[in-house]
C-alpha cells in the first residue's frame, strides 16, 4: 500500500513550462458544477416528463375505461398492466370503489366469455361456417379469455379481499366446458388467491386512517350497493372487522381433493402457504397439506401449450 | 496496483464459483422420485413454513430429507436434448434445495424446540456442494440451527 500511496513530499517548485498552480476561480467552479448540473436538469425534465405523459392513462378512471374499450386488445392489454401496476400502487390496490367496479367487470367478462364459448361450438358445428368465421370466433375467445386472466390476477394484486368470493368460486369450478380451458382458469384463480393471500398483508403495513377511509368505503357499499356487489363489500367488511371467515382454505382444501390435474394440486399446496385462517382453518390447511405431502400423482397431467 | 489486482481476481473467482458445475449440463442417470413429487415438495415446504408439528409425520419427514439431497434434485428436474439424452437442469434443481433450506430455516424460528438433529447429515453434505449460493445456504441453516 506505501508503494502506491507515497507520504505527500514537500511541494516542490513548478517544473519548467507548466503553469503555475492557482485555486479555481467563481467562473471555474461555474463551469465544472453549473454546466454538467444543467444537462443533468435537462435529461431529468424530459425523463419526468415522458413518465408525466406515460402516467396520464394510470388514473383510476381511466384504468376502467380503457378496461370497458370496446376493442377486445385493448381490453386485456390495460388489465394486464393493472395487473402489474397494482402490486406496487398502496392507495389503488386498497380502493374499495375501484376493487368492487373491477370485481363487476370479472363477473360480466366470465358470463361474456360462456357466451362466446356457446358461439364458438355452434359456429363449429355449422357446416356452412366459413374458416374465416371459425378463426374469428377462436380469437374473440383467445382474448376474452385473456382479459379475464388478467382481471382475475388484478383481484388477486389487490391489499383487500373483495374479489374472493368470485375468485374460489373459479377455482373450484373454472369455467367453460373445454377441460383445458377449464383447468386454466382453475389454476389462474388459485394462484390469484396465492397472491391475494400474500398482498393483504400490506393491508395491515397501510396507516390507520387509510385503514378507517377503506372501511368506510365498505361500508357505504354495503348499505348502498345490491346483489353481488354488496355481498363482496360485506364480505371483505367482516375481514377488514376480524369476524368472519373468507373461505379460501377451505376453497383450497376442495381444490385439493381435484383427482385429475397434479398442477392444480401443486399450486394448491403453494397457496397455503399465504392464508392461516381460524383456528378450525389452520387445522383444515394442514390436513390438507399433510394429504397432499402424501400425493402420488394420480390423475392425468392436464398440458396446456404456450399460447393456449 | 498489486492489491487491486488481487481484489479483482478474487471477485472474478467468486463470480465463476457461483456457477461451479452450472454451466455444463450434466447428463442424468438414475431414476427420478416416484410420481407426485412436485406436489409433495411443496406442500411440505408449505407445513415447514407454517410451522407444523406435521413436519415430523411420516411421508413429510422422508420428503424434507429428499428435498435435501442435490444428486436426487438434479435427477427430478430434467430435460431432454436434441441428441436425446437426458440433462439436468441445475438452476431449478439447487432451487429446490435451497427452497428447502430456507422452510427449514423457519421451521425452526416458529418451532425452536422441535428436535431437527436428523437433518444434520443431510445439511453437512450440502455444505460441500459445488454450488456456491446451496453451500452457503447449508452453512447458514447450520449456524441457525446450532443457536
Amino acid at each position: 500500500m506505501n508503494e502506491e500511496f507515497p507520504p505527500p513530499a514537500p511541494t516542490p517548485d513548478p517544473a519548467k513550462g507548466l503553469p503555475p498552480v492557482r485555486p479555481p476561480s467563481g467562473r471555474h467552479i461555474v463551469q465544472l458544477f453549473l454546466v454538467p448540473g444543467l444537462i443533468v436538469g435537462g435529461a431529468v425534465a424530459i425523463l419526468l416528463g415522458f413518465s408525466w405523459l406515460a402516467g396520464g392513462s394510470r388514473t383510476p378512471d381511466q384504468f376502467l375505461k380503457n378496461i370497458d374499450s370496446a376493442n377486445a386488445d385493448i381490453r386485456w392489454r390495460a388489465a394486464s398492466d393493472l395487473a402489474q401496476v397494482l402490486k406496487r400502487d398502496e392507495n389503488l390496490a386498497s380502493d374499495p370503489e375501484f376493487a368492487l367496479r373491477l370485481a363487476e367487470r370479472l363477473q360480466r367478462a366470465l358470463d361474456e366469455l360462456d357466451r362466446l364459448e356457446q358461439d364458438k361450438a355452434k359456429i363449429e358445428s355449422t357446416s356452412s361456417s366459413s374458416t374465416g368465421d371459425v378463426a374469428k370466433a377462436k380469437n374473440a375467445l383467445a382474448a376474452q379469455r385473456s382479459y379475464v386472466q388478467y382481471l382475475g390476477a388484478c383481484l388477486g394484486n389487490l391489499s383487500i379481499p373483495v374479489g374472493v368470493p368470485l375468485l374460489t368460486d373459479l377455482a373450484r369450478n373454472g369455467r367453460g366446458s373445454d377441460p383445458k380451458l377449464r383447468a386454466l382458469t382453475r389454476r389462474q384463480a388459485v394462484w390469484a388467491l396465492s397472491n391475494l393471500g400474500d398482498g393483504l398483508k400490506r393491508f395491515a403495513k397501510l396507516p390507520d386512517a387509510r385503514k378507517a377511509a377503506v372501511r368506510r368505503q365498505l361500508e357505504a357499499n354495503v348499505d348502498t350497493a345490491s346483489g353481488a356487489t354488496r355481498e363482496w363489500a360485506a364480505s371483505a367488511l367482516a375481514w377488514v372487522d376480524g369476524k368472519g371467515s373468507l373461505g379460501v382454505v377451505q376453497a383450497l382444501a376442495d381444490c385439493a381433493n381435484e383427482d385429475r390435474d397434479v398442477f392444480l394440486r401443486k399450486q394448491v399446496a403453494l397457496a397455503l402457504n399465504f392464508w392461516e385462517g381460524d383456528a378450525a382453518e389452520k387445522t383444515l390447511a394442514e390436513d390438507t397439506l399433510l394429504r397432499l405431502a402424501r400425493d402420488t400423482g394420480r390423475g392425468e397431467r392436464i398440458e396446456i401449450p404456450e399460447g393456449e | 496496483m498489486k492489491s487491486r489486482l488481487r481484489l479483482c481476481a478474487m471477485a472474478l473467482l467468486l463470480l465463476a464459483g457461483c456457477n461451479r458445475g452450472g454451466s455444463v449440463p450434466v447428463v442424468v442417470t438414475g431414476p427420478k422420485s416416484p410420481a407426485g413429487w412436485e406436489v409433495r415438495y411443496q406442500a411440505t415446504v408449505a407445513l415447514a413454513r407454517r410451522g407444523s408439528d406435521k413436519v415430523k409425520d411420516e411421508g413429510v419427514w422422508d420428503n424434507l430429507t429428499e428435498m435435501l439431497e442435490e444428486e436426487q434434485q438434479l435427477r427430478n428436474f430434467r430435460r431432454s436434448t436434441a441428441d436425446g439424452k437426458e440433462v439436468s437442469e441445475a438452476g431449478a434443481a439447487h432451487l429446490t434445495v435451497i427452497t428447502a433450506l430456507q422452510a427449514i430455516n423457519e421451521l425452526h424460528k416458529k418451532r425452536p424446540e422441535m428436535d431437527l438433529t436428523g437433518l444434520n447429515p443431510a445439511l453437512e453434505k450440502l455444505t460441500q456442494s459445488r454450488n456456491l449460493a446451496v453451500s452457503t445456504e447449508a452453512k447458514r441453516t447450520q449456524q441457525l440451527l446450532s443457536k
